[in-house]
């Protein structure tokens, strides 16, 4: 794992509400991210996870602090170039509602790099397909698919604009213990074999257990950090 | 039940606009021709006959305008009702009665209804009083016949509650679990497809019985003719679903290549057909009408001018003279059916904006995986403008036929009085033809500006929400 610095939050502070109704989700929180490195949020409900997922994504912006990616500050881009980095550095898995319901698993893979003009490159595109097992499936419409089938169309199309950074939230969250085996698996050869990095929020300690480093969040603060001790084979 | 009516209007007032919207304009125009007639008759002492017969063309345009009204409405009613079903469903298994349920949306579109005519009466009097303060009419006072618009406003609670039945039966016998799942059942959908195919051949048939007369010179041509439009025109929109259907799929699938904003566009028009071709459906009501007014008027004009050139020699005094009588006509009747077009608009602001609401976390997806606010703008253009251009352009062959066959049925009435056979031309006003589709099209995009605005608020947090 190199040591360059990904993605990093600097006293991200994030309230929702005002006055007496007023939330604190992030509480002057700071945090980094080495290039080439799988990482885990973990925490109970309501820790902050999913808010402080936002704000490094570039999904939302943080009452105060800076968010930095791919050195660049997040924090200080209008919402317009905030999108062009989503869609050229950032690959997303969400829990569910991952896929656009009108396009097939093939233009869903494709889209952001589409959104940006560009083409997939093809031999990239092809190992990607190829390593996911979604040959077959590239024509069907999402409602035609597995679970399983569509977290690995949204891993493909993570994947392929060959992002700075892959934010996942809950990734496992709606899959059956051997579909979330078989993604947690497939993400882990993506950073050990291709220097993938991967953010991945999760309130299942089996699935943290496959991260290099597992932040521990409650009350918008970093509580621990863990890092696995043996290398996983 | 009450309650729960006046709960659902409350808090999502921004769905039922567009419905309020489109019974007030059909409202508001009969109150409007009320109001001028009789203060316009009042004004110059007319007969009572000549006011009528006036009141009577005018409420002919009124009725179009209503008819598409209740296009839009039923339309409208459908997919609230479809968006509502979970909640229906619930209600259905916590022990409410089909009857309990049907009250409850009945209730909702009389009130609707209500808002509506309000709505007619304060536009229809105050156009009704500025149309005669333009003529000078209104100098003489205001001429309110109050049990005449009472009328007008039962007919519009009327209208209201006639395109509201068939959704409002439909959720109310929605069975507590089906009403679970979201995607209607493929029987009734089945159902819907052979009703319709059997409904519109029939008419077609009888159509066609009616139509053969007006193809030989005979003295009651247009009388034919006449009935076998209405039985084409019927045949037209109750197959509507089923043609424009795979027009839109074909449209669809031609300009998905173009870019991913336009792919995304054409998917969404072709997912829901059914919304799509209703609301297609009203636009092409209208701009049928307008075409067919149109040929007729231009092809009168040109058979006019052509025979008494051939008679008394071409006088270009004369023929301005023809052509101003002509160009009066074609733009009263563009502006009388306009607000047909008006309505069929609204009606296609309100598909997309229910859409938008139903898509709030897919467009909130889109925008986290990087489209633009601008692009989601865009997205919405396109699809009211595939809707649009689709309605218009069958609405204008439609037209055409329409004209072709009134313009027949008249030159082989003619014949048959003359004792010989005479030729009008049919003739299309080309620049009027191609401005109508760009007016559409430009009234479309105005059309998909609210709903884009609503689009392009989808934050993109919206997409990581768990439900
Ligand atoms: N949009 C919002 N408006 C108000 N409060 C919010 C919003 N989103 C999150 N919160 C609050 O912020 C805190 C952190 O939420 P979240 O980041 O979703 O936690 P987690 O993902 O760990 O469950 C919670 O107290 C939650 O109620
Ligand atoms: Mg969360």
């Amino acid at each position: 794992m190199s040591e360059t610095v990904i993605s990093a939050g600097v006293q991200v502070t994030k309230v929702y509400g005002v006055g007496e109704a007023a939330v604190v989700a992030l509480d002057a929180l700071s945090i980094e991210f080495a290039a080439g490195g799988f990482y885990a949020i973990m925490g109970p409900s309501g820790s902050g996870k999913s808010t402080l997922m936002h704000c490094l994504a570039g999904l939302d912006s943080p009452t105060s602090g800076q968010v930095y990616l791919a050195g660049i500050e997040l924090t200080a881009l209008p919402e317009k170039e905030l999108t062009k980095v989503r869609r050229e550095q950032i690959g997303f898995i969400f829990q569910s509602f991952n896929l656009i319901p009108t396009l097939t698993a093939a233009q869903n893979i494709t889209l952001p790099l589409e959104l940006a003009g560009k083409q997939p490159d093809p031999a990239h595109y092809a190992s990607v397909i190829e390593s996911l097992g979604l040959g077959e499936r590239l024509k069907h419409l999402p409602s035609q698919l597995s679970g399983g089938q569509q977290q690995r169309v949204a891993i493909a199309r993570a994947l392929l604009p060959r992002p700075a950074v892959i934010f996942a939230d809950e990734p496992t969250g709606a899959l059956d213990s051997a579909n979330s085996l078989q993604l947690l698996n497939y993400l882990r050869t993506c950073v050990t074999n291709l220097g993938q990095t991967i953010v991945m929020v999760t309130h299942d300690p089996n699935a943290a257990a496959f991260a290099d480093r597992t932040f521990h969040l409650s009350d918008g603060r970093i509580q621990t950090v863990q890092d696995r001790e043996a290398p996983r084979v | 039940m009450f309650k729960l009516s006046l709960r659902e209007i409350r808090f999502h007032p921004s769905r039922y606009l567009a419905t309020v919207i489109a019974v007030g304009l059909s409202v508001g125009f009969l109150v409007l021709v009320s109001v001028y007639t009789a203060t316009e008759g009042a004004a110059q002492g007319m007969e009572g006959i000549a006011v009528d017969a006036t009141k009577w063309l005018l409420w002919t345009f009124a009725g179009i305008a209503a008819l598409t009204g209740i296009m839009v409405i039923s339309n409208t009613f459908t997919i609230l009702l479809t968006q509502r079903q979970r909640q229906l469903g619930l209600l259905r298994a916590i022990g409410a009665t089909t009857g309990q349920v049907l009250l409850a949306t009945g209730i909702e579109a009389l009130l609707i209804g209500l808002i509506g005519d309000l709505l007619g009466l304060v536009l229809g009097i105050s156009l009704g009083a500025a149309f005669a303060g333009f003529t000078g009419a209104l100098a003489n006072g205001l001429v309110i016949g109050w049990s005449e618009i009472y009328l007008e406003l039962f007919l519009g609670l009327l209208l209201t509650l006639i395109a509201a039945i068939a959704p409002c039966l439909r959720a109310a016998h929605v069975a507590p679990m089906a009403a679970l799942q979201v995607v209607p059942t493929a029987t009734a959908r089945k159902f819907g497809v052979i009703a319709r195919s059997i409904v519109a051949g029939l008419f077609a048939l009888v159509g066609i019985v009616m139509v053969l007369p007006v193809f030989s010179f005979n003295q009651n041509a247009l009388l034919f003719a006449v009935a076998a439009s209405f039985c084409f025109a019927v045949t037209l929109l109750v197959a509507a679903p089923l043609y424009l259907k795979p027009i839109l799929w074909l449209l669809a699938k031609l300009v998905s290549p173009l870019s991913p904003v336009v792919r995304l566009a054409a998917g969404n028009v072709i997912r829901n057909p059914r919304r799509t071709t209703a609301t297609a459906t009203a636009l092409l009501l209208a701009v049928t009408i307008i075409i067919t007014l149109q040929v007729g008027v231009t092809s009168g004009r040109e058979f006019v001018i052509e025979e008494l050139s051939k008679r008394v020699g071409s006088d270009p005094m004369l023929i301005q003279a023809i052509n101003q009588a002509f160009d009066a006509l074609l733009i009263g009747a563009t502006a009388l059916t306009a607000v047909a077009v008006l309505i069929a608009l609204v009606g296609v602001a309100n598909t997309l904006i229910l859409s938008v609401i139903e898509r709030t976390r897919e467009n909130a997806l889109l925008r986290a995986l990087g489209l633009q606010t601008g692009q989601l703008k865009k997205m919405m253009l396109i699809e009211a403008l595939l809707i649009a251009v689709v309605g218009a352009v069958v609405g204008i062959l439609a037209g055409l036929f329409f004209a072709w066959l009134g313009v027949t049925a008249i030159a082989n009435m003619l014949a048959f009085d003359l004792g010989h056979g005479i030729d009008i031309p049919l003739r299309t006003d080309w620049l009027y033809t191609v401005g109508l589709i760009a007016a559409c099209a430009l009234a479309a995009a105005l059309a998909s500006i609210i709903p884009g605005r609503r689009a392009a608020k989808a934050s993109p947090v919206e997409a990581l929400a768990v439900v």
